[in-house]
């Protein structure tokens, strides 16, 4: 696995500090995004905590002695939200799923893995999908549970897939 | 000792009873007499010491005290009085003892009341009363008569009388000048109640300042020197008066705010003008005012104020766009550490405040990004639009 490469911005300390003016600002928010999604998407990162957040290694540079402040984070993390890349757990904001990619988007991977491999119509447990060897080259491999099932949901309302519970195992046919 | 004289226990033409004291015992200097357990009394001339079982008295005329002492009582002594004494008068009637070297007696209070009998001896002796009365003196009380006309001027007492004398002066002094004070609060007073009276009229216009209230006023003025009072018939409107004053400012400092890089703070604005103007000083909100009509009355300079409402005199031609760009040219020389608003103020030679203002005027134009940190505020270039258009 090769390091993840951080982008110009976060060595530039002004990127640690929410800018007032309204344009700027919006760039700085969208380089946030990308930083944040790459970074996730890099170390495999499906769930923030807030509270947590200001010690993560993304939010803070200490090569430069710069961090987000809370309420920094707090704006990012929504912007994340409002753009369909996080969706928090509870209405307290406390915890949120981030998606690097949409649910959607991961569910169309996970259908054309499923056709890729012949699986239609055969049921695959939700542990052989993000941590079984046969998907081990996929983005998918390692991929957040609740996001996993989110995915599958998605397929199920497009009539692609029909989830189905062993009780303590969870399984999924795909149509 | 020698000072005490025998006299009746009666006392003279206007005499009065001070205070006294009983269980009195006299000493010689320092060494106990026989005159013991006797009876004091304090009057506004003498000390008179009586035995009980005694029918007269020994007298000692205050004149003779030139200083009392107090000696603190201890477990087996009791408190005493000390009574430095000055020579006695050779027409003084016998006394008891003809003769002593001290000159110096004790009393000593057995029961007590030592310090409260000291503040009154001493209070007698402040007064002097026997002084007045050896002028008016009746034939009779000669006993008390001092040789008149002569002042002593040597000894502890004629000290003393110095320093009284010398103390009592500063206190008229002191109480003259203070009565000059309080003549001109006084008149103060009325000055202030006058032109409270008056504005208050002008402010109502309910009823016309009467022709005496102006005379009054105005000789109170005269009296403090202020010939020509500004008012507002020798100046006009409010309105005239600020439009003449944003003509004079904006002429006095049309120059020094060009050489400033066409940008001043009003404190400067304030405190130039006012040095320029030497005696007859303007108040603030007056240069304040002025200089909001300056842009109406068409002035080479004009008031501007800054968001953070930060106010300055500008000249009209100053170009802004100019001074936004030396601003970001400054900031690109400090891409690596940021640029504080001190930074800037160095750079460019400009006060703290406006270098701070042009700072965020070129990050409201989105030329330069702020960063906040334990450092304080600094801002860097606007790399997040010059780098993503790279």
């Amino acid at each position: 696995m090769t390091e993840f490469e951080w982008p110009w911005q976060y060595s530039f300390p002004p990127f640690f500090t929410l800018q007032p003016n309204a344009d700027v600002r919006k760039t700085q928010l969208d380089a946030w995004c990308s930083l944040v999604l790459g970074w996730a998407r890099k170390n495999n990162v499906g769930q923030i905590d807030v509270t947590g957040a200001t010690s993560m290694v993304v939010f803070r540079n200490d090569s430069i002695s710069r961090a987000l402040p809370a309420d920094g984070i707090r704006v990012v993390l929504d912007e994340l939200a409002k753009r369909g890349n996080l969706e928090w757990t509870d209405k307290t904001k406390r915890r949120g799923y981030i998606f690097w990619r949409s649910v959607r988007e991961w569910g169309q991977q996970i259908y054309q893995w499923a056709q890729d491999t012949s699986r239609m119509n055969t049921v695959c447990t939700l542990f052989e999908i993000n941590q079984g060897d046969e998907t081990a080259g996929q983005e998918f491999h390692g991929l957040d549970g609740d996001i996993l099932i989110k995915a599958l949901r998605a397929l199920e309302v497009a009539g692609k897939a029909e989830l189905m519970d062993f009780g303590d195992n969870q399984g999924v046919k795909f149509l | 000792m020698d000072r005490w004289y025998w006299c009746d226990s009666s006392l003279t033409f206007g005499e009065i009873v001070a205070t006294t004291a009983k269980s009195i015992r006299l000493y010689d200097g320092d060494k106990k007499t026989t005159f013991e357990d006797g009876h004091l009394t304090l009057t506004n001339q003498r000390l008179l010491w009586r035995h009980e079982s005694q029918s007269s008295s020994l007298g000692l005329h205050l004149g003779l005290v030139a200083l009392v002492e107090e000696e603190p009582g201890g477990f087996t002594s009791s408190p005493k009085l000390i009574l430095h004494l000055a020579m006695p008068s050779p027409s003084q009637p016998a006394g008891p003892v003809t003769s002593s070297h001290n000159s110096h007696i004790k009393l000593c209070f057995k029961h007590g009341g030592c310090s409260s009998f000291h503040q009154v001896l001493q209070k007698a002796l402040t007064d002097q009363e026997w002084e007045k009365l050896t002028v008016q003196a009746s034939p009779k009380n000669h006993q008390t008569k001092r040789p008149a006309g002569k002042t002593i001027h040597t000894g502890i007492l004629g000290i003393e009388r110095a320093i009284q004398a010398k103390q009592e002066k500063t206190n008229q002094n002191i109480s003259r000048a203070f009565e000059d004070l309080k003549n001109l609060m006084d008149l103060a007073k009325d000055m202030v109640a006058i032109s409270k009276s008056i504005s208050s009229k002008i402010k109502e216009r309910s009823g016309e300042v009467s022709a005496d209230d102006t005379t009054q006023f105005r000789s109170y003025l005269l009296s403090l020197g202020i010939d020509d009072p500004v008012t507002r018939e020798t100046h006009g409107s409010a309105m005239n008066y600020h439009h003449n004053l944003a003509r004079e400012i904006a002429n006095a400092l049309e120059t020094p705010v060009k050489e400033a890089g066409g940008v001043m703070l009003l404190s400067e604005v304030y405190c130039r003008i006012n040095r320029a103007r030497g005696l007859q000083l303007l108040s603030p909100e007056d240069v304040i005012n002025a200089c909001q009509v300056m842009k109406q009355s068409n002035q080479s300079i004009h008031l501007h104020t800054f968001e953070s409402g930060v106010q300055v005199v500008q000249s009209v031609g100053l170009d802004q766009e100019k001074v936004m760009k030396d601003t970001v040219e400054a900031l690109q020389r400090y891409e690596t550490t940021g640029m504080s608003a001190g930074d800037l103020a160095r750079e460019c030679g400009l006060p703290l405040l406006l270098a701070q203002e042009r700072l965020l005027q070129a990050e409201s134009c989105a030329e330069a990004v702020r960063d906040e940190s334990s450092q304080g505020l600094r801002f860097y270039p606007n790399l997040f639009f010059t780098r993503a258009a790279q």
